[in-house]
């Protein structure tokens, strides 16, 4: 079986549609960013409470509210689960005050017929949230250098700047469609976005491999057919990698459970948005920078 | 690329030791409760350890960090009380009873505890959070008492009215209600809004009642339940806390009690040196009966060492006919007057605490005070439900997409693709394999690194089939067309996985427990999707040809 023989799409030609594609979806995430003021951050970065709770009945939103604020917790993001009977619910950081066990508490004290099972409880203070900020953002710094200096070595400058910026191209995608679906950004979707980063550039070298192969092999042939040419001989691969990753993704996100939801969010987002730039935006860049400064070819 | 036979025996020797490392976390999982408790304990014990771990956030448990109140410590004390306190949290968890806890130091002002299959989240959180500094101090009562309130009101006047105008406003409210009801209450209203804004003085707030007759005569003092944070906000105020002797400090009393209209707590003025401290208790248990008006109430019954014992007859000696309160983390538990010199070696908390709590008490009373208030940086508790649903949900997410995979690869690569499908359930094995041998700990993000690995491992093949397909389109013979479609795409492998190797490597640095073994889950299973790919599909494929000649390749 064979879904694509001898593919000969004009990926290369396209690219300005692509750009345009590619800058509109950005400038709708940065919109949305600029406008709530940032991404969503969870309690991992911007400190606070989480408690996550499971009765043996239905229970409404409001009945928690009330149970709440009976202790002064009224106020805190109540989130239901669609099982109608599970909860998460956030507050504050109060370095004096055990308020995840006081929230508790005015949840067994107001429903006493009802069992609560305690199923997680979250607490960063401010300080600790601060540094997992810092170290996050280090990560993700620390990890585009390190592949900038491994593509530079093994292929050609301009090929490690196609790839990094490629990277950023899909970390700000996905942080964009995090902000507009209103997810929150926590150690978990971080390393999410690392593993986008490992992902999407698999892929883009893949294609770079062969182009690198395909630009000695037809050194006569014009610079952006050849690039084209390699993007069609690796596009089976490239389709077929991303299906199957995909499909477990997908089965991650539906099967895997509430805790790692917004992880497989992010992995699918990432799959998909780095299928699409391998294709669409590392290789043209490369095409792009040709034109401005002709590579040297033997 | 050795022999077919060296390759074979290589791939034999990997899957062998792998099933080695696999072998007692099969074993763990097969054996049923029953099996597992008949089991001898040591032989249990070593069949776990060899197996793979689960995370906290699998099987349930506590992640927390404390941190050292500075604001409490002398400076260049931080080490000396950094240690002590770890004692102390060491001391309270063995007596407490948890299995395998992990303390740590973490910079040189935290500690990392982790316990795993806590159940009970808060009483975990009371034993590590808990001061339990126990100290026995002497009480003074009546004009004294009165004296330092005065002052109090004499200089924060101003403050003091402002605190209470709202509240006094409120009492007018309900006091005009009533009035109105049987009475023309103009004259009242005058009366009450002259009084209203002169606000409350703290002395008219704290109520003081004679107790007991003749010759020990006592004085408790309390404060009505409508007052209660008033006089704790003007109590609280850094300038009234200025205006208090060093020598002494207001205590309150543990509880609120229910009077007959409102509630009331007991309000103290205490030494502040301590006759004795927990330091001198040798030992702490629950038991009932203490206090004999509450006969099935749990309390603490403490028995003091010998420098205890000294101290306490000394104490009592020189001061009969004054109250003696055992104060814990400065609230007042008791506060019994002290009638002769006492030599007996026992004292008891009583109080409104159910067994459990008080069994926490006593081992925190036990293993003895913290050196400084540690704070509660961060805290992640996963109960034993939400581990078990996680890892239900992770290992059906794992063979359903493991099937699908599986499903795909047979019907596009054909019988190669079923050669694909062994490479992957090895590569399975040995990822399992790695992380028992490695004695790794497997995380949800961990089981989520595996179900991504299945995915990503089949990639490596998918590059390799693909460019046999390319080689064998250019008219080669199927030998020669594996033979160039596996080395022009071992560098493409090479280069792709070592990138996402790197963002592996920088995730472990960087990422804390969880987020650590999706890491290492990660890595391990790259490394062992190129050997599967590269070497063991490879080698199949080699095998067969080298037998018979094969002139059309199912790929």
């Amino acid at each position: 079986m064979r879904f694509f023989t001898k593919p000969n799409f004009d990926f290369i030609g396209k690219r300005k549609s692509a750009f345009l594609f590619s800058a509109v979806l950005i400038g709708a995430g940065l919109i949305s960013l600029a406008v709530h003021g940032g991404p969503k951050l969870s309690i991992d970065f911007k400190g606070g409470v989480l408690v996550q709770v499971k009765f043996d009945r239905q229970v409404t939103t409001e009945e928690i509210r009330s149970s709440l604020d009976g202790v002064g917790y009224g106020g805190v993001e109540i989130q239901k689960f669609s099982s109608g009977d599970e909860f998460i619910l956030r507050g504050p950081y109060e370095e004096d005050k055990d308020v995840s066990g006081e929230m508790i508490a005015g949840i067994r004290l107001d429903m006493p017929g009802t069992s609560v099972d305690v199923r997680r409880v979250e607490l960063v203070g401010p300080k600790i949230g601060s540094e997992l900020a810092k170290r996050a953002t280090l990560a993700v710094g620390i990890a585009l250098l390190a592949i900038l200096v491994y593509i530079a070595w093994r292929f050609e400058f301009r090929f490690a700047i196609a790839a990094v910026v490629t990277l950023l191209h899909d970390i700000l995608v996905t942080l964009g469609l995090f902000s507009l679906t209103g997810r929150e950004i926590s150690l978990a979707v971080i390393a999410a976005f690392l593993t986008i980063v490992g992902y999407s550039l698999n892929d883009t070298i893949v294609v770079f491999d062969r182009i690198r192969e395909d630009l000695r092999k037809y050194h006569r042939q014009p610079y952006n057919e050849v690039v084209n040419a390699s993007i069609n001989e690796t596009l089976s691969r490239t389709v077929i990698t991303s299906l199957t990753t995909l499909v477990v993704v997908l089965f991650l996100f539906f099967l895997g459970g509430e805790v790692l939801r917004d992880f497989s969010f992010a992995l699918f987002v990432g799959v998909i948005v780095g299928t699409y730039s391998s294709i669409f935006v590392a290789s043209p860049i490369l095409v792009e920078w040709n034109k401005k400064s002709p590579a040297k070819r033997r | 690329m050795g022999s077919v036979k060296w390759r074979i025996i290589l791939i034999a020797i990997v899957v062998i030791v792998a099933l080695f490392y696999l072998y007692p976390t099969l074993k763990l999982v097969s054996l049923s409760d029953e099996e597992k408790a008949a089991m001898p304990a040591e032989e249990y014990a070593e069949l776990r350890n060899k197996s793979i771990h689960l995370g906290l956030d699998l099987q349930g448990g506590m992640h927390v960090v404390l941190e050292i109140d500075k604001t409490a410590i002398e400076d260049g004390d931080l080490d000396n009380t950094m240690n002590k306190a770890e004692t102390v949290i060491r001391n309270r968890i063995d007596k407490f009873g948890v299995a395998e806890p992990l303390i740590q130091k973490q910079g040189n002002d935290r500690l990392v505890v982790q316990l795993a299959g806590v159940k009970d989240e808060q009483r975990a959180k009371e034993l590590l959070g808990r001061m339990a500094l126990l100290e026995f101090r002497l009480l003074k009562e009546g004009d004294e008492f009165r004296q330092v309130i005065a002052t109090v009101d004499e200089s924060l006047k101003g403050e003091i009215r402002e605190i209470t105008v709202d509240l006094e406003a409120e009492e007018f409210e309900r006091e005009l209600e009533e009035a109105a009801m049987d009475s023309d209450t103009t004259g009242l209203r005058d009366e009450l809004e002259s009084e209203i804004s002169r606000g409350r003085s703290l002395l008219s707030m704290v109520t003081f009642i004679p107790l007991g007759s003749g010759e020990s005569v006592h004085e408790n003092s309390m404060v009505v339940g409508k007052y209660r944070m008033a006089v704790k906000e003007i109590l609280e105020m850094a300038d009234a806390r200025g205006l208090i002797p060093v020598d002494v400090q207001v205590l309150w009393d543990s509880e609120v009690r229910q009077g007959k209209d409102d509630t009331f707590q007991y309000i103290y003025l205490a030494e502040r040196k301590p006759q004795l401290t927990g330091k001198h208790i040798k030992s702490a248990s629950v038991s009932f009966g203490l206090d004999p008006d509450y006969p099935n109430m749990p309390g603490i019954r403490m028995e003091m060492n010998r420098v205890g014992r000294s101290l306490f007859a000394k104490a009592t000696g020189e001061n009969i006919g004054r109250r003696l309160a055992i104060v814990l983390d400065d609230n007042v538990h008791s506060a019994p007057n002290i009638k002769e010199k006492i030599r007996s070696a026992t004292a008891s908390i009583t109080g409104s605490f159910d067994a459990d709590q008080a069994k926490g008490l006593a081992v925190v009373i036990e293993a003895g005070a913290l050196p400084a208030p540690l704070i509660f940086a961060e805290e992640r508790t996963v109960g034993p439900s939400l581990g078990r649903d996680s890892i239900r949900s992770g290992v059906r997410a794992a063979i359903i997409g493991l099937i699908a995979v599986a499903v795909f690869m047979v019907i596009y690569y054909q019988l190669s693709g079923l050669l694909a499908i062994l490479a992957l359930i090895l590569n399975l094995i040995i990822v399992l394999a790695a992380l028992g041998g490695m004695r790794g700990t497997l995380t949800l993000p961990g089981i989520a690194g595996i179900i991504l690995t299945i995915g990503m491992a089949v990639d490596a093949n998918v590059l390799v089939f693909e460019r046999v397909r390319e080689e064998l389109g250019l008219g080669k013979t199927v030998r020669r067309a594996i033979k160039d479609g596996y080395s022009r795409a071992f560098y493409t492998i090479l280069d792709a996985n070592v990138t996402t190797l790197i963002a592996a490597a920088v995730l472990y640095q960087f990422g804390t427990g969880p987020i650590r073994g999706f890491a290492v889950t990660l890595s391990i299973g790259i490394l062992a999707s190129m050997f599967t790919a590269i070497i063991v599909t490879r080698t199949v494929f080699d095998a067969i040809t080298s037998v018979k000649r094969i002139d059309k390749l199912s790929i």
